[in-house]
């Protein structure tokens, strides 16, 4: 698990004397939710489960609106509670093959990879569940840094305040998290570039 | 892995985001053209990060499409299965009524009641929570889809049946204009 940031209730609410317009997390949320359906989808969540999650979320939107003042607080706030949330789906991570997703997906795999061979392809989806498998197993703490980092364009010290730690453990962590990824493609057999 | 080589495997996640000083990348380079091995490692680095990618962009794209046609048969069989549960059912039910017509609903236990309690404050809560994101702009299929969960999550609840009533309410008034 992330450490415990479940303090996404009440406690980390920040101060509440002078209070907002009851509108202004949901403002937050509704502008932001395209961002935290990234977050759901680089957790793993598919996109039917990415959009039950928001709706949860959008539920505890509604019963803390009022607690919080600073929209920077609002913002990590949601993104701990959509974290938090998609940690609970654990066992929906990441479960699409990867031999689907070659099928299903050609041009997506092509833009990124650049694999466009029968050969190629094959060797790819091979690699891709791979890597599929370490993500789905990786530990939450890693992955969400990772996703942060490299699917929300978030750099280190964004992320360092979302989750209010330093931006060395960042670092370290993408490190440890980058390392882990190639080291089993790695296993595997790759070419130098 | 060369002695020389874990003074830079290190850094070399910092080398290919591009998040070293001018000075280190530099030494980097200069110690990647002479090690095959750290070459390696930089293009899985690359190579896995792509794939992650992949995954990610595939679990925002819709597969529901993609998905239905190759659940069709499962789901025939599944349509199939259902039928006959439900005849089985109706005769089962009507042979029970006319052998025993005297036959009396279980009580209700306190944890049954409890239970139904707190199912339909969830469904309020929930109903409520869909209200207010109603009235904000671009949020029709959010909304859409929040009430179709409380209809099929919660539908014995009164949550359920203030929205079954309410698109009722609405169907009458089109068909009245």
């Amino acid at each position: 698990m992330v450490e415990d940031r479940s303090r996404d209730s009440a406690e980390d609410a920040g101060p509440v004397s002078r209070r907002p317009p009851e509108s202004h997390l949901l403002g937050v949320f509704l502008r932001e939710r395209e961002r935290l359906r990234r977050i759901a989808a680089g957790m793993g969540m598919d996109r039917a489960d990415a959009e039950d999650v928001l709706q949860d979320v959008s539920v505890q939107v509604v019963r803390y609106a009022s607690r919080f003042e600073q929209e920077n607080v609002m913002m990590r706030w949601l993104i701990r509670t959509t974290v938090n949330r998609c940690l609970t789906e654990h066992r929906r991570r990441f479960r699409h093959k990867a031999s689907r997703i070659v099928k299903r997906r050609p041009e997506l795999v092509q833009g990124v990879t650049g694999a466009d061979s029968a050969m190629e392809q094959a060797g790819l989806s091979e690699e891709l569940e791979i890597v599929r498998r370490t993500l789905r197993e990786l530990d939450p703490s890693l992955l969400l840094v990772v996703v942060l980092r490299y699917f929300c364009d978030l750099d280190s010290k964004e992320i360092a305040e979302t989750l209010q730690m330093n931006a060395s453990t960042v670092r370290a962590r993408l490190r440890e998290a980058r390392m882990l990824l190639a080291g089993k493609l790695l296993r595997r057999g790759i070419e130098p570039r | 892995m060369k002695p020389s080589c874990e003074q830079f495997v290190d850094r070399l996640v910092d080398y290919v985001d591009g998040a070293l000083p001018e000075e280190e990348a530099g030494a980097v380079a200069r110690h990647l053209a002479a090690c095959e091995r750290c070459r390696q490692t930089v293009s899985a680095l690359d190579r896995s990060l792509g794939l992650a990618k992949v995954l990610w962009e595939d679990n925002l794209g819709d597969r529901t499409a993609a998905d239905s046609h190759a659940r069709k048969p499962q789901r025939r069989v599944v349509y199939c299965l259902a039928t006959a549960a439900s005849i089985l059912l109706t005769i089962g039910g009507l042979t029970a009524l006319v052998l025993h017509q005297d036959v009396r609903q279980p009580p209700v236990t306190f944890a049954e009641a409890k239970r139904q309690v707190a199912r339909a404050g969830a469904a309020a809560q929930l109903l409520a929570a869909t209200h207010i994101l109603a009235r904000c702009e671009g949020t029709e299929s959010m909304v859409e889809r929040q009430y179709q969960y409380i209809l099929r999550e919660y539908a014995d609840t009164p949550a359920a049946a203030s929205i079954k009533a309410s698109r009722a309410l609405n169907l009458g008034g089109t068909h009245n204009d």
